[in-house]
């Protein structure tokens, strides 16, 4: 088992490493992301509609797991409540691009399916060690030469000492490359 | 909760097919949506629809909202929308603004199914971007008032973004433009 697992590794690392480019290519480094999102019952936010807003680099163009990360904003939107806005810190880890995918016809420019993984830590700017863990996925997810599009993507948050603390649902994210890469 | 009357669905199937006899092009629309002071509570909602359009400037919307969270699938409403493009024709005025009049229904109230409370609804998107012609639409920054009808009791409601598609307007594309 232990074998397998080193294998395993050693196979990611490679597909990590592997010289192969993502497409459709793009050269652009970095931009901006927003997503609205709900958190479940128990959790320890109010029910209403929050807003992630922030930056992100995306600096590897990989065919597979092809890592980016981003800082943002939660803002409780509506209603709007400036007093618990949150700062987060993440990383998105996409695993591949399909250019032949069911959901190229709603799009006007080329386009991969490309799944994702996230893992992210949110912190409170009146209490920073109160924050929270979380761990989500991106299963319809799409990304052109200059945007990435996300809908319904699931987070498992998790307390300051990993325990269950509850879920929350991103009904939609956009990612839009503004920022470009100076190498080429 | 109430059922639904006879009127009331032979209202809306003698609406859905006039605007089927008359629409000029059919769109899809997803997005987000939220409920203030009012309505079915706060949370983070999703809508989907089907819209028609009819004439210039005017477009007939039917739509589900359900609740995403805090309890999935805990309130659904289903309604109806009159957009009108404020701007100038929606096929040729790429930005645009929309003033929408509705009709919303709750159709599950508390994991419930059955007819609750309805809400005539006023909603406003200052920033409407794109057109059937070019395939998609976007409203963006939608606020909107809503009337309870029941109750008298006036409440807020939000969309963030409300993404529209219209598959066949694509036709006019060269095949060689769009990579399938």
């Amino acid at each position: 088992m232990r074998t397998l697992r080193t294998l395993a590794f050693a196979a990611l690392l490679a597909a990590a490493a592997s010289p192969v480019t993502a497409d459709p290519r793009s050269p652009w480094l970095g931009g901006v992301v927003f997503s609205t999102r709900g958190y479940s019952e128990g959790s320890a936010h109010a029910a209403g509609e929050y807003l992630d807003l922030g930056l992100f680099v995306d600096p590897f163009e990989l065919a597979v797991l092809r890592p980016s990360a981003s800082l943002r904003l939660i803002v409780p939107l509506f209603p709007f409540d400036a007093g618990r806005i949150e700062g987060a810190a993440g990383l998105d880890l996409e695993l591949f691009g399909l250019r032949r995918h069911p959901l190229r016809a709603i799009m006007a420019q080329a386009s991969a399916y490309a799944p994702a993984l996230s893992a992210s830590r949110s912190f409170s700017f009146l209490d920073p060690p109160s924050g929270e863990w979380a761990i989500g996925a991106h299963p319809i997810r799409l990304r052109t030469g200059d945007a990435r599009y996300s809908f319904l993507a699931p987070e498992l948050l998790f307390g300051p000492g990993f325990e269950p603390a509850g879920w929350s649902l991103k009904l939609f994210e956009f990612s839009y490359l503004i920022f470009e890469e100076p190498r080429r | 909760m109430r059922r639904p009357s006879t009127i009331t669905i032979a209202a809306v199937l003698l609406t859905a097919a006039l605007a089927g006899a008359a629409a000029q092009e059919w769109g899809v629309s997803v997005g987000s949506w939220s409920f203030a002071g009012g309505g079915p509570g706060p949370g983070a909602y999703a809508c989907a629809g089907l819209s028609a359009g009819l004439g210039q400037r005017l477009e007939l919307e039917a739509f589900g909202v359900a609740r995403a969270t805090p309890a999935p699938f805990g309130d659904a409403l289903a309604g109806a929308i009159l957009g009108f493009s404020v701007f100038g024709p929606r096929r040729t005025t790429y930005f645009n603004m929309a003033l929408d009049l509705g009709f919303l229904q709750t159709v599950v109230e508390d994991g419930a199914p059955g007819l609750g409370a309805s809400y005539a609804m006023l909603r406003l998107s200052p920033l409407v971007v794109g057109t059937p012609y070019y395939g998609h639409r976007d409203r963006i920054f939608s606020l909107g008032l809503l009337y309870d009808i029941r109750s008298g009791a006036l409440s807020a409601t939000w969309n963030f973004l409300i993404v529209h598609w219209y598959p066949g307007s694509h036709a006019w594309l060269p095949a060689g433009d769009r990579e399938r």
